[in-house]
């Protein structure tokens, strides 16, 4: 069995549930995003983040909006949106069945 | 010192140093390389990663350091991170599942392979197109080969029609293999520790590699042999058929003679089909054509083969095939335009009363009418001339036949044959061909040479002379007459007896020796 694959699969599902979540608290562009999610070792290479953002984008759980900076040129501000919000929801809910059906899982011996 | 540029990127301005924008370019394209299958949405991807990049590399700025360095670049990278590092780096990942990563059969595609190769890479390529190790594939064209050489054969096909994988993309599609940022890493690389380790590679060959690739010299070396012997084939063959035709035109040899055009009709013969001798000429010329071009081509070939040349003609090819097939239609033409009009023989006899009551027998001598004339001798297509410069005209020798006249006077008969002229104008192509004769009491003069001229010489004229001698009457026959008797009678009145002996006409129709 691939486990490269399914590690992968996994992360990448937190990673989509992470960034939904850092947005749920305050508008950010990707830097910030960036920075939180590397504080928490989620993220390895910042590669990764771009193209999750530009899919959940496409699928409407985020819009953005282009903000002036103190310094350089301006930055693109990502929001979620109302489905994502919805989807946010599901996710935490989601994610708080699987921990505790994995805990009973792991923990049962 | 260090060469640096200007870049703009991100919406910032940059400078940067030579070497550090080689490297910061490579990567900037690999992304948008990568990406660029996904449309809008990877531009914009693109976009968003520039900016960072170019966030990265402000905070690399300080007071000090105005210019971007290398460092500062390969650090950025590796913040970023790789395509290969992007572990979702796709945007719609299962469809990517489905269609662009999959590549199957259909998505191959065969080339001959450059890095496989003991020849043209034919089989290498074989091999990747059908997922076998190339080696099976060489021993069954190895075995086909000694079918005929049907191997060699389909081989070179192979060889021409398929094209060689030259780029990367390439080899990739050859193997089957997607064509992306990654693949063609892998097989870069790849290649990269091939050309690195190719010295030690040979060491590290296993015995029965070593006698598949001492195989493969050996066919190299066959191939080579087969084709030197083809180039020596042409060469060999080409001067032989310019070494014959230039002799049989020279009249060396009579090898026209042997050739048939079709059953029975003989080059040499060729004259005999032709009433218009414009038309035999051109005939004659496209036929030169015909025949030495092709002789020339395999000439040419051979020695472009065996000398490796490379020139290349194409308007003298065009040029020389083009003339090649007007020849060999004019020639066509001009023969079935003349065989139906086929040109007739004619021949008239003219006859005269010999005086000679006065006389007991006739004396019968010849002139040598060419004896002061500057003569010279033709040969064409087999026929002999004799041209003299002087008056132009082409002598030909007469034939004297003695038979028994039919009543009691003597007679001389002139019958002129020619050939290829048309059936209405041959009277008057008969009064072109001259004879000459005259009696002087009891001498009978003839010529020994009848002629025409010059421009009549398709005429081919034979003119034959009987002398008829009646019943109880004698002739004395000269030695010079000897020379053109028909051989028979010269054997029976010239070798056999001395000369100048008279004869007597005898009831049964034969001359009978007398005193």
């Amino acid at each position: 069995m691939d486990f490269e694959n399914a590690k992968a699969q996994m992360r990448k599902g937190v990673l989509e549930f992470c960034i939904l979540s850092i947005l749920s608290k305050n508008d950010a562009y990707a830097t910030d995003i960036l920075n939180a999610l590397k504080k928490s070792e989620l993220i390895v290479v910042e590669g990764t983040l771009y193209p999750l953002l530009s899919r959940q984008k496409n699928a409407g759980l985020l819009s953005y909006r282009w903000e002036e900076s103190p310094q350089g040129p301006p930055r693109k501000y990502y929001a979620l949106t109302d489905k994502g919000r919805d989807v946010l929801k599901e996710l935490e809910s989601s994610w708080k069945d699987l921990i505790e059906a994995v805990d009973s899982i792991i923990h049962r011996n | 010192m260090k060469k640096t540029t200007q870049i703009h990127i991100g919406g910032r301005h940059f400078t940067i140093d030579e070497d550090a924008y080689q490297k910061l370019n490579h990567y900037v394209e690999s992304l948008k390389m990568h990406f660029s299958k996904d449309g809008e949405t990877g531009k914009e991807i693109n976009e968003d990663i520039e900016q960072r990049i170019a966030e990265l590399l402000e905070n690399k700025i300080s007071n000090g350091k105005q210019a971007i360095t290398l460092d500062d670049v390969n650090e950025t990278i590796k913040v970023l991170g790789k395509i290969e590092d992007f572990e979702y780096a796709g945007t719609t990942d299962e469809a990517h599942a489905d269609a662009g990563y999959s590549f199957r059969r259909e998505n191959r595609r065969f080339y001959r392979d450059p890095d496989n190769y003991y020849a043209g890479g034919v089989c290498g390529g074989l091999g990747s197109y059908f997922d076998m190790d190339p080696l099976w594939i060489r021993l069954a064209f190895v075995f086909l080969f000694f079918a005929k050489g049907l191997g060699l054969l389909i081989y070179l096909i192979l060889w021409i029609v398929v094209p060689k994988a030259r780029t990367t993309a390439e080899k990739l599609q050859m193997k089957g293999r997607p064509v992306n940022l990654s693949t063609i890493k892998d097989s870069v690389s790849e290649e990269y520790q091939r050309f690195r380790t190719s010295d030690g590679a040979a060491a590290a060959r296993t015995g029965f590699e070593n006698v598949v690739r001492a195989l493969g010299l050996v066919i190299i070396a066959i191939f080579k042999f087969v084709i030197g012997v083809i180039g020596v084939a042409f060469l060999v063959t080409g001067a032989v058929f310019l070494a014959v035709i230039i002799m049989g035109v020279l009249g060396f040899t009579n090898v026209f003679g042997h050739v048939q055009l079709w059953d029975g009709f003989y080059l040499t013969e060729i004259h005999t089909y032709f009433a218009n001798p414009t038309h035999l000429y051109l005939a004659i010329i496209a036929l030169i054509l015909v025949v030495l071009i092709p002789v020339i081509a395999l000439i040419y070939g051979g020695v472009k083969i065996l000398f490796d040349v490379k020139s290349r003609h194409p308007v003298l090819r065009v040029f020389l095939l083009t003339t090649w097939i007007l020849a060999f239609v004019l020639f066509l033409t001009l023969l079935f335009v003349n065989i139906p009009n086929s040109p007739v023989e004619a021949e008239g006899t003219d006859s005269s009363v010999i005086e000679s009551k006065n006389y007991p027998h006739l004396v019968v001598d010849m002139r040598d009418n060419i004896l002061n004339k500057h003569i010279t001798q033709y040969r064409v297509l087999g026929y002999r001339f004799r041209y003299s410069k002087w008056d132009e005209a082409l002598y030909d020798n007469v034939k004297l036949n003695i038979e028994a006249s039919d009543d009691d006077q003597y007679y001389v008969s002139i019958r002129k044959k020619i050939k290829n002229v048309d059936l209405y104008n041959s009277d008057e192509y008969m009064d072109e061909v001259y004879y000459r004769w005259e009696q002087e009491d009891s001498v009978l003069l003839l010529d020994r040479y009848f002629y025409t001229d010059d421009d009549e010489f398709w005429m081919f004229a034979k003119v034959e002379v009987t002398l008829k001698v009646p019943e109880g009457r004698g002739i004395v026959i000269k030695p010079a007459v000897c020379d053109i008797l028909v051989p028979q009678q010269r054997q029976t009145y010239c070798d056999d007896v001395p000369a100048g002996k008279k004869w007597m006409m005898s009831p049964e129709g034969a001359l009978l020796q007398s005193n």
